[in-house]
């Protein structure tokens, strides 16, 4: 298969005065398109700041990192807003909905935000939003703000929206860290329904149910990856995530 | 408490740059409320001063020589009322070759021995020796014509030729003014330069200036005088009183306009304050949240805002009291200037406490609403959402802008517009104050312009002026008929006229060819010739009370005291003398003031360019004795200052609006830190969050120009109105100039985008991490 996600030596350094944290130490990783992968690790071990370096959201200290043919440690701020824009789709723990926006333009917005102004482009983004929001179950909410929606609801939404755009790439921080179970379940369903369609989905999560969902589940300890899995069951990655203690 | 200030000064010191420009908008609003008050509390101080120091006399009494002898004079000065007199003072009307006009002046013998009452203010050079032929001329010929000591002036003699005297000095004296004198300028001679020019003292004119125990009682005490001599004793008479208002008249526009400009930057500082204690108050609402989880009472969280906006203003106010009270001379400076003094109000207690109490209060009412709102936040959605509890909001932009296919990022920045609309509406109508400032100046500008090329708005219809002494009426209008310069012409005599219940002013009597000239009746119409129809200044009619069509029944000093009855037909603007002047046709006035002749001309000419020609053929015909003047600018240098003085104050209430732009960016931008950072990470690129900020400012800029135009012009022809009331004159007509105005509105739009740039690249730098680690 071909590769979608690739980093080599991929370190990032945070500064706090004279203290330097090595929040990633070298990590080296390759996704191939339609993959489900998930990222384990407990907390301070590096998931997010990896999820924002393949997202194009933070550069790396060093190393390299290149998502479908784009190498975003060269890319300056405008046109990894634009690679953002096009090629990911981006679903966080606390949804991250804009609040004075309806739940349908909420989902349109990444497409209108293309820069199309034809009405043509408009209709395509209206009839994308349509059909997604009816795919996730939520084509009854469109009209509503955020607030007036449940958890699972707006992460639905979330999800929606990180569709809206067709993305190479999904990117998926904690997304049941804020949901009952029966959301966290349902959110799960469409992620992997996502994937059965040929999604590529990177996921990052302390739950192993939700890591066990994934066709291969790395284990970030300390800024590296440590170890890696391929489909097992959740009691198999909690008890690998146990050994990393 | 302890807490609290912490708590406060803190806050301070984390946003340096808001509160820096908050002092300065207290500041500023400050500094003009402390010019404003100071200018009214000073309007007439350097009168006063200067009137007090030289013993101004409160009453002048110009005398009919054929009705009064020594005598008289002696038992108007030991009339009770009258503490000090200057004693009888002698003048003749004369003329005086300045600059090539002759200018009718009076030439008052000044004794030798000096009385203490309305002593001169000697501007420049001195007194002229008692034994030489010298002249101290008044300070308003030289503000005309630009004297100087040293130079020579030509001044007739009884002879009508000119004698070349030496200036020696220019002086003010404390109760002569150009405005409703019934006097020419003063130039001043010794008693025997007097008498070596006009040896015939029966010709020489008597006055004498008193000062009274009660100076309110001007009006009382000539007709005390004139009931103790004959009726009609007091040819005329200057009051102190006139003169001071006329003195303190540029001041009193100061105040006016100071006053103005004070208030909308106080109202311009309460909207800033609210504005940005509105933002701080939501982008801080998770701390609120915190501080409330830890024991802060909701009383103690308004007293948080409260104190550290009161911090604020008690930092901004004594630094624009004190800028205001170094620049406070400056509004009186004309007045302080034309009195050859300085001036420098006073340090007021009154004024101090006026506006350290009032800017901080206004601050302080400001803060309250936002404040209170942050007191009732619900500690666990503080915390857990770190905002206010959502409204549902309005997207109509975002809807609006769908429908037009226009970019999302301009539907962004709108719905900023409509999703925040109190604020929005502060900042818009503070941007609005501006653009009415800068309006209002323009229209000033354009009106100033209309009227200087189109006198007769003044009232002032034609090109030159004509005045006789003895060559005859009948010689003038012959000379007159043949100049071949002269297209048109109409003769005048002035009569003072007298209503039944005591109401004196003076009626322009007309004769000639009227119809040719531009007069402007405002209302009605012009009085038909040979009738008994008159046309009156807007002063007069609402100084007597009656409007167009009514009658005014009066009677003219110095003829037949036979009452005459005048329909009023129309009302003109009438330039002078408050606008209490009324306008007859002669012939018919000349049937109940006999023998009345006219002695001005006013002339409308073919062709500018060839005055000097008419000037000379007029003055060859007649012995030297007519003298043409060409009608002079109209507009006073005061006006001109003082609308530059509105471009200044306009331009402080727009940068006060630029403040409150940048505020209100920079704080929806630090509240909307959490959107600014979703959106970046949905892919909006920095230049589209600049857009996005820009375009809201933008929206605010446009409305507030497209609302502010037609306010500035509503409230210029208001005060326009106002004035022109005031002082008699008419409707005043009020232009604007399209292009300036059209230019405004781009303009209005780029200063408020000027104001988010900052702010808007602070946002387009907005680490996405950050926000994100943040949550």
């Amino acid at each position: 298969m071909t590769s979608l996600v690739k980093t080599e030596q991929l370190q990032k350094l945070y500064r706090t005065g004279n203290v330097v944290c090595e929040a990633l130490q070298g990590v080296s990783l390759d996704i191939a398109a339609g993959e489900f992968v998930t990222i384990m690790g407990h907390s301070g071990s590096g998931k997010s700041t990896l999820l924002h370096l393949l997202g194009g959201l933070d550069r790396p200290s060093a190393g390299t990192v290149v998502v479908d043919g784009y190498a975003l440690h060269t890319m300056n701020e405008t046109d990894l807003a634009r690679f953002r824009r096009r090629k990911i789709g981006f679903v966080f723990q606390f949804f991250n909905l804009i609040d004075n926006l309806t739940v349908r333009n909420n989902v349109e917005l990444p497409g209108l935000l293309t820069g199309g102004l034809g009405r043509r482009h408009t209709a395509a983004v209206h009839d994308r939003s349509r059909e997604l929001l009816s795919r996730l179950g939520i084509a009854d909410q469109a009209a509503k703000h955020p607030w007036e929606l449940s958890g699972g609801q707006q992460q639905r939404v979330a999800i929606a929206r990180a569709l809206i755009n067709e993305p190479a790439l999904l990117l998926v921080d904690e997304p049941t860290g804020n949901l009952d179970s029966a959301s966290s379940q349902t959110v799960l369903d469409i992620l992997d329904a996502c994937h059965e369609r040929g999604q590529t989905i990177l996921l990052v999560t302390h739950d192993p149910r939700a890591a066990a969902r994934g066709e291969r589940v790395l284990f970030l300890h300390d800024g590296n990856i440590v170890t890696e899995i391929f489909e097992e069951d959740a009691a198999a990655v909690a008890q690998r995530l146990a050994e990393l203690e | 408490m302890s807490a609290i200030l912490r708590k406060a000064k803190a806050d301070i010191e984390s946003r340096p740059l808001i509160s820096l420009l908050i002092v300065i908008t207290v500041a500023t609003s400050s500094m003009l409320l402390t010019l404003a008050i100071a200018t009214l509390m000073n309007l007439s101080a350097p009168y006063d001063r200067v009137f007090e120091d030289l013993d101004g006399a409160h009453v002048w009494l110009y005398l009919d020589r054929s009705l009064v002898g020594g005598r008289d004079v002696e038992r108007i000065e030991t009339l009770p009322q009258v503490t000090a007199s200057t004693g009888l003072r002698h003048y003749v009307l004369a003329r005086a070759e300045l600059r090539g006009n002759e200018v009718p002046v009076a030439l008052r013998g000044l004794p030798e021995a000096r009385s203490g009452v309305n002593r001169l203010l000697i501007r420049e050079g001195r007194q002229p020796s008692p034994h030489e032929d010298e002249l101290l001329v008044s300070t308003d010929l030289d503000d005309l014509y630009k004297l100087s000591v040293g130079e020579t002036l030509a001044v007739s003699r009884s002879d009508g030729k000119a004698v070349e005297l030496p200036v020696v000095g220019l002086a003010y004296n404390p109760t002569w003014d150009t405005y409703r004198s019934d006097q020419p300028p003063y130039v001043y001679v010794s008693e025997q330069t007097l008498e070596s020019l006009y040896p015939d003292r029966s010709r020489w004119g008597w006055a004498v200036g008193l000062r009274l125990a009660n100076p309110d009682s001007v009006d009382g005490f000539v007709t005390q005088v004139e009931s103790l001599l004959h009726n009609d004793v007091v040819e005329s008479h200057t009051d102190w009183r006139d003169v001071k208002d006329s003195a303190v008249f540029g001041a009193r526009m100061n105040f006016i306009f100071l006053g103005a400009f004070g208030l909308f930057a106080i109202l311009a500082t309460a909207l800033v304050v609210a504005s940005s204690v509105g933002s701080i108050v939501l982008s801080q609402f998770r701390q609120i949240g915190i501080l409330k989880a830890i024991g802060f009472t909701s009383h103690q969280v308004i007293w948080l805002y409260l104190g550290e906006y009161l911090i604020l203003s008690l930092t901004g106010a004594p630094l624009g009291l004190i800028a205001g009270i170094i620049l406070s001379p400056l509004p009186l400076k004309s007045v302080a200037v034309s009195l050859n003094t300085t001036f420098r109000p006073a340090l007021d207690g009154f004024l101090i406490l006026l506006v350290m109490t009032s800017v901080p209060a206004v601050v302080v009412s400001a803060t309250l609403g936002a404040a209170c709102r942050g007191a009732r936040a619900n500690i666990i959605k503080s915390i857990a959402v770190g905002a206010e509890a959502p409204e549902k909001t309005a997207t109509w932009g975002v809807d609006l802008a769908t429908r037009l296919g226009l970019p999302m990022v301009l539907a962004m920045g709108l719905d900023d517009v409509a999703a925040k609309p109190l604020r929005s509406l502060m900042t818009g109508f503070n941007l609005t104050l501006g653009v009415i400032g800068i309006v209002f100046g323009l229209t000033l500008n354009q009106t100033l312009a209309t009227y200087r090329s189109r006198p007769a708005l003044l009232g002032l219809v034609h090109d030159a002026m004509v005045t006789r002494r003895v060559t005859s009426d009948g010689k003038t209008r012959h000379l007159l008929d043949r100049a071949e310069q002269v297209q048109a012409y109409y003769s005048e005599a002035v009569l003072d006229a007298e209503t039944a219940v005591g109401h004196s002013f003076r009626v322009r009597a007309v004769e000639g060819d009227v119809d040719a000239f531009p007069f402007r009746v405002e209302e009605g119409r012009f009085f038909r010739p040979d009738s008994y129809e008159a046309v009156a200044g807007r002063g007069l009619l609402d100084w007597l009370g009656i409007d167009v069509g009514d009658e005014v029944t009066l009677t003219f000093d110095g003829y037949e005291r036979r009452p005459v009855t005048w329909k009023i037909v129309g009302q003109y603007p009438e330039p002078t003398n408050a606008g209490e002047m009324l306008m007859v046709s002669l012939p018919t006035a000349r049937r109940w003031a006999r023998e009345v002749e006219p002695d001005t001309y006013f002339l409308k000419l073919a062709d500018d360019l060839r005055t000097i020609g008419l000037k000379h053929y007029l003055k060859d015909n007649s012995a030297d004795d007519l003298n043409l003047t060409l009608t002079g600018q109209a507009i006073p240098d005061d006006v001109v200052y003082l609308q530059m003085a509105i471009f200044v104050l306009a331009a402080v209430l727009i940068g006060i609006a630029l403040i409150n732009v940048f505020n209100t960016s920079l704080l929806a931008m630090q509240e909307k830190t959490r959107d600014i950072g979703i959106l970046k990470t949905l892919g909006m690129t920095p230049a589209q969050v600049t857009a996005m900020t820009n375009t809201s400012a933008g929206v605010l800029g446009l409305l507030a120009a497209l609302l502010g135009v037609p306010l500035g012009y509503a409230l210029t022809q208001g005060l326009l109105a106002s004035l022109s009331h005031t002082y008699g004159f008419g409707t005043v007509h009020v232009a604007v100039d399209g292009l300036h105005i059209g230019l405004l509105v781009p303009s209005a739009v780029a200063v408020s985008v000027a104001g988010s740039l900052i702010p808007g690249r602070r946002a387009a730098k907005l680490s996405i991490v950050r926000v994100l680690r943040g949550e």
